[in-house]
């Protein structure tokens, strides 16, 4: 039986030139942008940044974490990419309850969710929702 | 049939660092790049896809993308969750379930594979919509349509909405993605 969690769990994750090759390998997606540093310092990045989509992964994880199959069955993400991610920073994905829905057959939590780097900086901000077939305790 | 390679990197929207990178990056791919997009043999997917490049200057807004269909096998979920470093529990209790992000990625490959995308694209914004969890080894099938599309100051803003449907045709993930694209 889900907890409704007010605050998700938090998620730190180091990104590393590894972790962006074996992503790349994964995904299909290999724009040299995210693997060759001599094409990365030519462009106003400088170096290499990690792809959107695994820095998305993390805050889906981060549900996953909080709700399981609730999350994969009923969840919801709206996001924007406002920053890149560097090689060699480490993002923390955070996600705060906005509000609860009472819907026909479930509840609705509103979460707002954000990714920052170590300095501070929203790489990603948006809003997830989750629907959970029952009433839940909320978690203080 | 000649292809530009597309790369797309996600950015601040309307930014100029966002649009100096861009028109840097356009300068670096003088000569775009002949590729040629086949069935594509990515480590998540052995897919059957219609490759019909389309022409983003022409897009108008319900115009259907050319359908992708893909598989995501057991080994290759387990290299996507090794990348993501992905330890929800969830994942080592079923085995079998495959993150929805993986099948949104795949999907979204698929899609700027076969738009007409010049050098410079930028990803912006991601919507996505889990309604049922997917197994793997299940064939897949991705709609898209073109949802939005505007030009101004000399930029194309196009939204893409996909929908990916099981075998059964049992809707699995939709979304929408916003890129922003240079005119050329």
């Amino acid at each position: 039986m889900a907890v409704i969690n007010r605050d998700l769990p938090i998620l730190k994750k180091c990104v590393t030139q590894e972790q962006v090759v074996r992503y790349a390998e994964a995904s299909g997606d290999h724009n040299p942008i995210h693997l060759d540093p001599n094409f990365a310092a030519k462009t106003t990045f400088g170096r290499p940044i990690a792809h959107g989509m695994l820095v998305l992964a993390f805050i889906s994880e981060m549900l996953t974490h909080a709700y399981g199959r609730a999350w994969l069955e009923g969840g919801s993400l709206k996001v924007r990419f406002k920053a890149p991610v560097y090689i060699g920073q480490t993002v923390t994905a955070s996600g705060a309850l906005k509000s609860e829905v009472e819907t026909v057959n479930s509840r609705r939590l509103i979460y707002r969710v954000t990714c920052r780097t170590q300095e501070g900086n929203e790489v990603i901000t948006g809003e997830a929702t989750v629907d959970l077939p029952e009433k839940e305790k909320t978690k203080a | 049939m000649r292809v530009h390679r597309v790369y797309v990197t996600a950015l601040p929207c309307g930014s100029q660092l966002a649009l100096q990178t861009l028109q840097e990056t356009i300068s670096l791919n003088r000569s775009p790049q002949a590729a040629i997009i086949s069935a594509d043999q990515t480590t998540l997917d052995r897919s059957d896809q219609t490759q019909l490049a389309v022409n983003i200057s022409t897009l108008t807004v319900g115009q259907s993308l050319p359908l992708a269909t893909f598989t995501l096998s057991r080994e290759a979920v387990a290299l996507y969750r090794e990348a993501t470093g992905d330890s929800a529990s969830l994942y080592q209790r079923e085995t079998a379930l495959v993150p929805p992000t993986a099948i949104a990625a795949l999907a979204i490959k698929h899609l700027l594979d076969s738009m007409n995308l010049p050098h410079g694209t930028i990803h912006v914004g991601q919507e996505l919509s889990l309604q049922r969890a997917t197994a793997t080894d299940q064939k897949l099938v991705c709609h898209a349509q073109i949802a939005q599309s505007a030009e101004k100051r000399g930029w194309h803003f196009v939204s893409v909405s996909f929908q990916i449907h099981d075998r059964d045709e049992t809707p699995t993930v939709s979304g929408l993605s916003s890129l922003l694209i240079p005119a050329e």
